[in-house]
């Protein structure tokens, strides 16, 4: 058959494009998603134009949305002495949570929308659909940063210039570690959650409504306003499915000196990230190939 | 020579029901309708699609052909005859059911004027953003950066967001950046049709130009005159089949018999 002499002569050529009714559904092309990388850096920047054009008030918007969400958090928790907060002052404890929190809130409901939010565009021009949500997930990131910085301060300022300083106990070289592992476990399991949903809501809108459920489940069942102990005597399994816990207790641990689960539920959490990212980039890619003609 | 563009048996089937039910309460209301309004279910075409599950149709049916380096292409034929489903597969925005195609090289698709545009963003940051959507590197826009600002003509609103620019300006320089990058393929769906009757022959006019020089381009159309004055050679597409492939001048010749006879029946 022409085409099969045709493949053939592959090497000859820069780069031959291959249709065929049934591409192997797993396979994602580095190479040409690497000769895309301008466009991710593009679109990375288009997010961040399009988000602060026009505001006064640009990415600090990112502080007060969890300022007012912890102080909220704080007037309600603090006289109550059943929710176990390790001590440590209740403002900071609830913000070191929305770190993290704030990010991955963020970006996995973007990342879930990147296939049915932007079918104008890949109906008219194809380009590795992947570079969307890893544009969406990297966008975000500015999250964690801007509230890191910020918290970092805030822990400072405990520290020295209030009483409550002395059961803070900031471990410089742990918390060098654990702001990557935190990162990088956080950024994985927003990117592979929202692959998921991604690929899901295409077929079925009705997943759209289950999105921002999944948000409030796992702002319940995320130890944001209690200690990850409050939990963990209880029912630890079930609860350590959720890699963001293993992820905000690490972060406590390093800048509070709380007590802190052993590394191998972090390791757990890793893991746990990793495979939604597997899962997530397997279903994104199969949908992705013909979804058009679904929306 | 050896073909650029090869495809073979390309066949591409909808269901004419489309993704499924698209919510539960659709999938309910279905039933509950087939039911209320099982007297007008010829009249009106949506509830005869949903009491039939299982149609389809073939948009294509066993599309093969191939094309040289340096031809231009044109696909003519009617509203829904599968012209733009075609481009479509050939621009891997969809799969084909069946079949299998090559292309041996960059693909410029233009399938759609000014894909990518953001309102938010400057007509400078759109040029670098819809040129690496269409598939060109930072490095080589940067090189046509200038050629593409002075065709659009867009010089003086080029640091102002698109979302202040009349809807002709934005085409004008959706059509520059298109225009400007070197892909050897071209795929054009019709594109010509947007913009006044002068920016149409501009484009047309721009269009001749980049043939010109080497490229392969396939010229998607329903209209017999720009195909006319485009391309060498041509394909009557009539209900996802083909009817005929072959010089220009006598595809065109049987298109408009048949479609006039078409008319006057």
């Amino acid at each position: 058959m022409e085409i099969t002499q045709a493949k053939s002569r592959e090497k000859e050529l820069e780069s031959p494009v291959f249709i065929s009714a049934n591409p192997r559904w797993f396979h994602v092309n580095w190479n040409e998603f690497w000769q895309y990388r301008d466009l991710l850096f593009l679109f990375i920047r288009k997010e961040f134009i399009t988000n602060y054009r026009q505001t006064v008030l640009g990415p600090l918007w990112y502080l007060i949305q969890p300022v007012i969400l912890t102080g909220m958090l704080t007037i309600v928790f603090q006289k109550n002495g059943s929710i176990n907060v390790d001590g440590i002052p209740h403002f900071l404890f609830y913000f070191s949570a929305f770190v993290i929190w704030g990010y991955f809130s963020a970006a996995f409901p973007k990342t879930a929308e990147s296939l049915s939010a932007s079918s104008h565009l890949f109906g008219k021009v194809y380009f590795p659909r992947l570079v969307m949500p890893l544009a969406y997930v990297v966008s975000k990131s500015l999250i964690f940063f801007t509230q890191l910085i910020f918290f970092s301060c805030l822990v400072l300022y405990f520290k020295i210039f209030t009483p409550s300083g002395t059961v803070i106990h900031p471990q410089f070289f742990k918390i060098i570690i654990a702001i990557p592992v935190c990162f990088l476990i956080t950024s994985l399991f927003s990117l592979g959650l929202g692959l998921i949903f991604a690929a899901m809501t295409v077929k079925y809108r009705d997943l759209n409504h289950t999105v921002s459920l999944a948000i409030q489940f796992l702002f319940l069942g995320t130890p944001i306003f209690y200690s990850t102990r409050y939990v963990i005597d209880k029912d630890q399994s079930i609860f350590l499915f959720n890699p963001l816990v293993a992820v905000i207790d690490l972060f406590r641990n390093a800048f509070f000196g709380t007590t802190a689960l052993e590394p191998i539920f972090i390791l757990q959490a890793l893991i746990i990230s990793l495979a939604t990212v597997f899962v997530g980039i397997g279903v994104f890619n199969y949908v992705q190939r013909d979804y058009i003609d679904a929306v | 020579m050896k073909p650029i563009i090869q495809v073979q048996n390309i066949s591409k089937k909808y269901e004419l029901r489309g993704s499924g039910a698209r919510s539960i309460r659709e999938l309910f209301n279905c039933f509950s309708e087939n039911k209320v309004k099982n007297h007008s279910l010829h009249s009106n075409p949506i509830i005869r699609l949903k009491a039939e599950p299982h149609k389809f149709i073939w948009a294509l049916k066993d599309i093969s052909f191939s094309v040289l380096p340096g031809e231009i292409v044109g696909i003519i034929g009617k509203n829904g005859c599968g012209k733009s489903t075609l481009l479509k597969i050939l621009s891997r925005i969809t799969l084909p059911t069946s079949g299998e195609a090559i292309i041996w090289g960059k693909v410029l698709p233009l399938l759609g004027i000014g894909t990518g545009f953001d309102p938010e963003l400057s007509g400078m940051e759109n040029i670098f953003l819809n040129g690496a959507i269409l598939g060109m590197q930072r490095k080589e826009i940067q090189k046509k950066l200038e050629a593409i600002i002075s065709f659009s003509g867009v010089e003086t609103f080029i640091d102002s967001p698109v979302k202040h620019y009349s809807s002709g300006m934005s085409v004008r320089l959706a059509f520059s950046v298109a225009a400007h990058l070197e892909q050897p393929i071209l795929f054009i769906d019709e594109v010509l049709a947007v913009g006044d009757r002068n920016f149409q022959e501009k484009s047309l006019q721009k269009m001749k130009e980049l043939a010109q020089n080497g490229r392969t381009v396939l010229f998607v159309s329903h209209s017999p005159s720009a195909v006319k004055s485009l391309c060498t050679r041509c394909i009557y597409l009539k209900a996802g089949k083909i009817v005929k492939l072959g010089l220009t001048a006598d595809i065109i010749d049987l298109y408009q018999s048949d479609t006039s006879f078409e008319v006057a029946a």
